[in-house]
């Protein structure tokens, strides 16, 4: 019966790609969002505390729910469903036992303590409808049985009772007592009136976080590496590109430059570089590739936080900003695999800040900034060759700037000198740490160049590739 | 015909300039007129826009010189979008609180929120689209002694296959030119070039390379779905006595393999 009624569920499962989103957001998301209701609870400030007590309630419930399951599993091994080679598997899991859910305690125990304080009865019975499709989740989604997720409502219930019972007596009651105690007197702290209602809460909190950049652009850097360092864990697979990176690494770490390069001449070294230190120091070459691509990936909020700011004059919209590029899917995903765009984007970004400093500089001294901006830009272009595209866009955006003050009858002399000697500081401090690089690839199979050797091809391809050929290379892809 | 004069070229480009943003993103950039009526005259506008724009141009060039070309180029021109969308937040907050007569700071928690859950979702979905990618090496590794490397030879070349089986001996074979089969000799401008090993083609030619590779353990992978080997290629394949089916692979999408084993090792 338990595997027909698995079958049942999980047959719908594979069909249709929007309903298998739906069950595996099902499956994922409810434990955050219970998280969420929680934190409401607590924060909602109620001036009886009840809501704060049965908040806590429905977490001690949850402790106890899956301290009872971890027994269970000590004593008792029930395999899989995609163990046993049943169903479709729509998630990844590791192969432990199957018997009781871990998901569906978790949600049941909140759910079931909720429902029995009086203050959140209606916070809890909408959680328990919640967590039975979150549960009917997981065996749509082929890691559970049905009988493992009555299993662990049973627990569940009665680890929800227990929770309740305890939570206002004995020790369990004290400790209960003083936490809450202690919240009130930092919540008086923080913020002065202790009866400000949520939103005013959230609102005070973004406030204070628009009006310190610093804790803005920390919360956001939290947030983005939060998310990457997750990534990794979704992807069972090395992306195709990363294969030869790793390749390339583990020559280099072991000192075989020419072999390295040999597999791929005109791959920019630095991204290889790092991954083979990182590999020097102990760590293999995969996992290295991943973390730079992690740490660069949420790095790169600091540039397009600080462009957003200049170019909207205000914090608010450069943290939207921020917020939009820290959880975007397509970084999140290049920034939790072995792939070299995120260090790219991170060094691009950043050298397109540096430009923009230069140009607003009124001083000689902002000279500096172009220096460093191409110094910056050729690490961009050591882990992609498109970085020397910035040097045009500098020159151009140069252009346009003197053209614009011309048109509106402003004095030009001054501004154009210094700009165009930032420029070609610019283009001489990027040949310049060029020279470093090429001379350490001197000799070897590697024909990386500071400028992309490809422009003359691309360009003549453009004006002699005909339709059919382009399409041909499209379809092939 | 040019490819800029390609209406289908064209059709396919914008397709991935529309891929690589996000509705969200859309919809602040939508409402973010008053925002950028405000700035106009910022310098550090003009320049975002002409790098946005510059960059959309080079990958144009790119793209219509047809060269192989990835989603990924694209990253760039999705951070600038991003960073612009900024702007557009505000102007959304105030619409939508005076049309539903909530606070600006609910509509915007609401509106962070369900980003935060939907973007989350999409960029951490599992991913399990190409399960024989594993399963094969796994497979091939299960069936060599731990010491050897076994030898791949497949029409569908991937360097996944040999990362996973741990070994560096891929050779491609291309059942629609009479069994030809090639190695990879290096990398040229992205694209990987790839060297014939013999002039006697035909299944002759590579049962002969198999029984060359004495005591190694040769593995082929045949992708047997419609963009791999036809089923008289199959049959063709499958007739060589030497050869024996190991296992059959398919997934969500269609795609279907087949792995062979060749039994002409000595032990």
């Amino acid at each position: 019966m338990n595997v027909k009624l698995f079958e049942l569920i999980n047959s719908l499962a594979g069909h249709n790609a929007a309903v298998d989103a739906c069950g595996v957001a099902l499956a994922i998301a409810t434990p955050y969002l219970f998280c969420a209701l929680l934190l409401y609870l607590w924060f909602s400030n109620r001036p009886d505390d009840a809501a704060r007590r049965s908040a806590l309630a429905a977490g001690e419930a949850a402790v106890f729910g899956l301290a009872v399951n971890l027994l269970i599993v000590l004593f008792y091994y029930h395999a899989r469903p995609f163990v046993l080679g049943l169903g479709t598997q729509l998630v990844p899991h590791a192969p432990d036992s199957s018997f009781p859910s871990d998901h569906a305690t978790f949600l049941f125990s909140i759910a079931c303590a909720l429902c029995m304080a009086r203050s959140t009865r209606g916070w809890g019975v909408a959680a328990l409808v919640l967590a039975f499709f979150g549960s009917v989740a997981r065996v749509f989604c082929g890691v559970h049985f049905s009988f493992d997720i009555i299993g662990s409502f049973g627990v569940s219930a009665a680890s929800a009772a227990v929770a309740f019972h305890f939570s206002s007596k004995g020790v369990l009651g004290r400790v209960n007592d003083w936490a809450i105690a202690l919240y009130k007197r930092l919540d008086v702290k923080v913020f002065g009136d202790p009866g400000k209602p949520f939103h005013e809460r959230v609102t005070f909190a973004v406030d204070f976080l628009l009006k310190h950049r610093a804790f803005t652009v920390a919360a956001l850097l939290i947030l983005a590496f939060a998310v990457r360092a997750a990534k990794p864990f979704t992807t069972d697979r090395i992306s195709k590109d990363g294969v030869l990176y790793v390749y390339m690494a583990r020559d280099l770490a072991s000192g075989d430059v020419d072999a390295a390069f040999a597999r791929n001449p005109r791959m920019p070294p630095l991204y290889i570089w790092m991954m083979a230190e990182a590999r020097g120091m102990g760590m293999d070459a995969e996992s290295a590739g991943c973390w730079i691509s992690i740490i660069a990936g949420s790095l790169l909020l600091i540039p397009v936080f600080l462009i957003a700011e200049m170019v909207f004059g205000s914090c608010s919209a450069a943290a939207v900003a921020g917020f939009l590029v820290a959880l975007n899917p397509k970084l999140i995903s290049v920034s939790g695999r072995v792939m070299r765009d995120s260090l790219f984007l991170f060094f691009l970004f950043s050298a397109l800040y540096l430009l923009l400093k230069a140009l607003d500089s009124e001083r000689w001294r902002g000279l500096a900034l172009w220096v460093v901006a191409g110094v910056v830009l050729l690490f961009a272009a050591a882990v992609r060759t498109e970085g020397v595209e910035l040097l045009g866009i500098a020159a151009l955006a140069v252009m346009l700037e003197l053209s614009i003050s011309k048109l509106r009858h402003r004095p030009v002399g001054k501004r154009a000198v210094k700009w165009c000697c930032g420029l070609v500081c610019m283009c001489l401090a990027y040949y310049a740490s060029s020279l470093p690089i090429s001379a350490s690839l001197d000799g070897t199979s590697s024909t990386w160049a500071a400028v992309d050797r490809r422009i003359p091809s691309y360009v003549k391809g453009f004006f002699r590739v005909s339709a059919e050929s382009a399409l041909k290379t499209e379809d092939t892809l | 015909m040019n490819t800029v004069f390609s209406l289908r070229l064209w059709l396919i480009f914008l397709r991935r300039i529309m891929l690589s943003c996000y509705p969200a993103e859309v919809a602040f950039l939508l409402f973010s007129r008053k925002t950028f009526a405000r700035i106009k005259e910022s310098r550090a506008l003009r320049v975002v826009l002409v790098f946005i724009v510059c960059d959309l141009a080079v990958r144009a060039v790119v793209f219509f010189a047809g060269v192989p070309f990835s989603g990924r180029y694209f990253l760039p021109w999705t951070v600038g979008f991003a960073l612009l969308a900024g702007g557009g937040f505000e102007p959304l907050a105030e619409f939508a609180a005076t049309r539903t007569r909530v606070s600006k700071n609910i509509v915007g928690i609401v509106v962070f929120c369900a980003i935060a859950i939907g973007y989350s979702i999409k960029a951490l979905h599992p991913r399990k689209d190409k399960p024989w990618l594993q399963a094969i090496p796994a497979k091939i590794r299960s069936l060599t002694p731990e010491e050897m490397e076994p030898v791949i030879i497949s029409n569908y070349m991937d360097g996944r296959f040999g990362y996973y089986a741990d070994t560096t001996r891929l050779i491609l074979l291309q059942p629609e030119k009479e069994w030809a089969l090639y190695v990879q000799r290096r990398r040229c401008g992205g694209d990987v070039q790839w060297s014939q090993l013999k002039r006697d083609v035909g299944l002759k030619g590579l049962r002969g390379l198999v029984f060359g590779l004495n005591n190694q353990r040769v593995f082929i992978i045949l992708r047997v779905d419609s963009h791999g080997a036809s089923s008289d290629q199959v049959a063709e394949l499958e007739s060589l006595s030497c050869l024996r089916v190991v296992e059959s692979y398919a997934d969500r999408k269609g795609r279907r393999f087949k792995l062979y084993a060749f039994s002409n090792s000595n032990d």
